[in-house]
């Protein structure tokens, strides 16, 4: 009797094993749908319209130019890169600036980037070297001097070509820029002016009173910040007004010991009711200093915030305004420049 | 006990039918995740009692195969079972339409609300897209998957007609894609379990199980190169079969064996590496079972397929040893890689391999994707049947190649997975590479031995 029950036991057994197992079978693959579904890696429509733009412009696979797409996080997550040679065949830097690109230069920051490194190298091998690079404002995210010497050749579109030595050049000069050092005179192909703003003055007006203490020196002004209600605004006064029209961007030189931030206001009202206070015509940009030196980049054509009033032409006075958030700072301003 | 086997299956039939038509029209559950989170903290450890199993199976397995030859003394092939009913083709061709039908539903269902899913697919249209205004020469010399992507640019011709230049023309060739991977596993896999002697029931039953395995392989939705390959080998395991049975055969089944193999090198150069480490594995317990080497070395099969191989692939190999511009088959492993990858940063010192590299990415995800810990069981006593089968001296064709093949792999999955959990130091993926490489096991032979055993 028991090797019978037994023998019963097992068969249920394994016919209830052999249906589960069925059944698993089939609702797995329809559960594993809605829980497990990776999402798809690409960038949005917008990108692949500018893809698709920028194929039917030059051509697809086009060997004669390549596309510059800037290497940051956006770029990197969506594929951006291998989206651009996939819908165009068109040859791809990805990078931190054109003229690394141009000038043939490794840059350093990026070895640990495997789409940088393969398609660097392919077209190093491919010998896809000295060729006019395409910058969209969509894909590339242009600083002013990326399009200094770039034609336009659509809404948001250029082509930079530009010879290997002017490549080194400029990029000598975004090297000055990012590790904040002085900048160096430039030779003709790259206009560096300094536009002599050595004394700032504090505003002391409504909202301005504060513990700032102002000191020049050689040139650099320093100001050291305690903590306060109110942000610190120092100002400069163009006498005459001056003219920034002829430059892509101004520079402003900042050192700083803390992480912090800042405003800059450039103001083309010659006749306001207090120097250093509101104005009515003015362009604003906001930044948030890092620790050591730097320059704050103000572009010409794209100010943050402007009134319509505001003339690139004319600019009568640069406000400079300082955060004083709980914590002591100091900071010193060391020359304003304009880069044509 | 036969009325028992029909009462089954048509229960089996209704409650099946049922649940596709509740999960088709969208409900949804959440049974395998709730014990996936539960299991996955332990993960390590299941891992291991599952390879150590395994390979205790597996060692035991091929001892039972030695031992028992060299007691009978006996040089013969072992007869295979003779099926009671061996399904029709037409049997065979409603089955797998079905299966693929069935496995298609939840891919599509997937497929209308994403796009192009996953990031390597990216790579795929771009071959594609070369293959359109190039042309497969191109293909050919520049495209380290060539087949797979010729196979896709073919499917992409094809339905482009019906919707244009858009996003969903990708969709739908990458899906059409997988699906024909599916259907060529479902149909070599069914002519080969169909050999051994297997019946309707047990190969369907069989199949439905690997598919619903390897589903991650093609739910994950780039692993195209991967799914085809493992797909074609099926289908190369089908002429080996005959091939091995027959040693004086003809050139044909040599030449369509090396032709498969082939297309997989073109398809992916790793699996290719494996798949070639199996058949050699297949081949050396098929010698054993069947009394010595010199019958086979007679025959002069290993050189007649090595040499079919080398024919067919010699100028790819040529060029990757040879031309430092070549970016296609093999280009990657052979010849002066790091020129080719690394020219211009002879700074990079243990710079990621790009393969490699590009890989590690899918596998980061298919550690989160693989869930049904019931498929990790039925693997399991599957593998002790077939050595409880191995012992008795009753086993069929399927299962020898089970072992050879199950032998490399697992063996492949240890080592890894020991090197990460020893040597690595946590920084060598080899846990993901070690359940990857469950998807690589011969699934449709080993369910087949545990349906069959389980409707005895």
């Amino acid at each position: 009797m028991i090797p019978i029950i037994k023998k019963r036991s097992v068969y249920v057994l394994r016919r209830t094993s052999l249906v589960l197992l069925i059944l698993s079978a089939v609702a797995f693959p329809f559960e594993f749908r809605r829980v497990y579904e990776s999402s798809p890696v690409e960038p949005t429509q917008q990108y692949l319209d500018e893809l698709s733009r920028i194929r039917n412009i030059f051509g697809y696979g086009n060997q004669s130019i390549v596309i510059f797409v800037r290497a940051e996080q956006l770029a990197l997550n969506s594929r951006l890169t291998e989206w651009a040679r996939a819908i165009t065949g068109i040859p791809v830097y990805l990078g931190s600036s054109p003229y690394y690109y141009l000038a043939n230069k490794i840059e350093t920051q990026l070895l640990d980037d495997p789409t940088y490194i393969g398609q660097t190298n392919q077209l190093h091998v491919s010998g896809i070297i000295d060729k006019p690079i395409v910058i969209s404002e969509l894909l590339a995210n242009p600083s002013p001097l990326d399009i200094l010497d770039a034609a336009p050749i659509s809404s948001g579109l250029y082509l930079l070509a530009l010879s290997h030595d002017s490549a080194v050049q400029r990029l000598n000069l975004i090297d000055q820029i990012s590790s904040g050092a002085p900048l160096q005179v430039m030779n003709s192909s790259i206009l560096v002016e300094n536009l002599n703003v050595s004394s700032w003055s504090l505003y002391l007006g409504t909202g301005g009173f504060n513990n700032a203490t102002v000191s020049s020196s050689n040139g650099f002004v320093s100001v050291e910040v305690s903590q306060g209600p109110y942000f610190v605004r120092l100002f400069h006064v163009f006498t005459p007004p001056i003219s920034l029209s002829s430059f892509v961007m101004a520079l402003v030189r900042v050192y700083s010991n803390i992480s912090k931030q800042v405003f800059l206001q450039l103001s083309s009202q010659d006749n306001p009711l207090i120097q250093g206070g509101t104005t009515a015509q003015f362009a604003d940009f906001q930044f948030v200093l890092k620790n050591g030196w730097q320059y704050l980049v103000l572009p010409m054509n794209a100010p943050a915030v402007g009134s319509n009033e505001f003339s690139v032409s004319s600019v009568y006075q640069i406000i400079f305004r300082l955060d004083r958030d709980n914590v002591i700072d100091h900071v010193v301003l060391a020359g304003v420049y304009g880069i044509a | 006990m036969l009325g028992h086997h029909r009462t089954l299956t048509v229960v089996l039939a209704i409650v099946f039918a049922g649940l596709v038509t509740i999960y088709a029209m969208g409900y949804h559950s959440s049974i395998f995740y709730d014990i996936f989170t539960f299991i996955y903290p332990q993960s390590q450890w299941a891992l291991i009692a599952f390879y150590g199993i395994i390979l205790s199976s597996l060692i035991a397995s091929v001892t039972f195969l030695i031992r028992y030859r060299e007691a009978s003394g006996d040089t013969r092939t072992f007869a295979i079972s003779v099926p009671i009913r061996e399904p029709s083709n037409f049997m065979l061709g409603a089955l797998g339409t079905a299966l693929v039908v069935l496995f298609a539903i939840p891919f599509l269902q997937a497929r209308q609300a994403i796009n192009v899913p996953g990031g390597d697919s990216v790579q795929y249209i771009f071959e594609l897209n070369q293959f359109l205004h190039s042309g497969p020469i191109w293909i050919l010399l520049n495209d380290s998957r060539p087949f797979v992507d010729l196979s896709l640019a073919m499917i992409y011709t094809a339905f482009t007609p019906l919707f244009g230049y858009s996003q969903w023309s990708y969709v739908v060739s990458t899906s059409a894609l997988q699906i024909t991977s599916t259907a060529l596993m479902v149909g070599s896999s069914m002519l080969f379990l169909r050999r051994n002697g297997f019946g309707p029931f047990t190969i369907f039953a069989a199949l439905l199980l690997t598919l619903s395995s390897t589903e991650i392989l093609q739910m994950t939705g780039d692993n195209y190169a991967a799914y085809l390959a493992l797909s074609m080998f099926y289908f190369s395991v089908l002429f080996l079969d005959k091939v091995l049975g027959q040693p004086r055969t003809n050139l044909l089944q040599p030449l369509l064996f090396a032709l498969s193999m082939s297309l997989i090198a073109l398809s992916h150069t790793q699996l290719f590496a494996v798949f070639c480490t199996v058949s050699v594995a297949i081949g050396t317990l098929a010698t054993i079972r069947s009394g010595g080497w010199q019958k086979v070395l007679r025959s002069g099969i290993a050189m007649k397929l090595s040499i079919l191989q080398l024919a067919f692939l010699g100028p790819f190999i040529y060029l990757a040893l040879f031309n430092t511009h070549y970016f296609g088959v093999f280009s990657p492993f052979l010849g002066d890689t790091r020129e080719k990858y690394f020219s211009i940063f002879p700074s990079v010192i243990n710079a990621p391999y790009p393969p490699q590299e590009f890989d590690r990415t899918a596998l980061l995800s298919l550690i989160e994707q693989y869930g049904n810990i019931f498929q990790y069981g039925a693997l399991i006593a599957a593998f002790l049947i077939v050595t409880l089968n191995f012992k008795r001296g009753r086993y069929k064709n399927s299962e020898l190649y089970a072992l050879g093949w199950s032998t490399v792999i697992i063996l492949g999955a240890a080592i890894t997975y020991v090197y990460a959990a020893i040597l690595g130091g946590g920084a060598f993926p080899g846990f993901l590479y070690a359940r990857r490489l469950i998807f690589l096991l011969p699934l449709p032979f080993l369910y087949a031995t545990l349906i069959e055993s389980l409707r005895k």
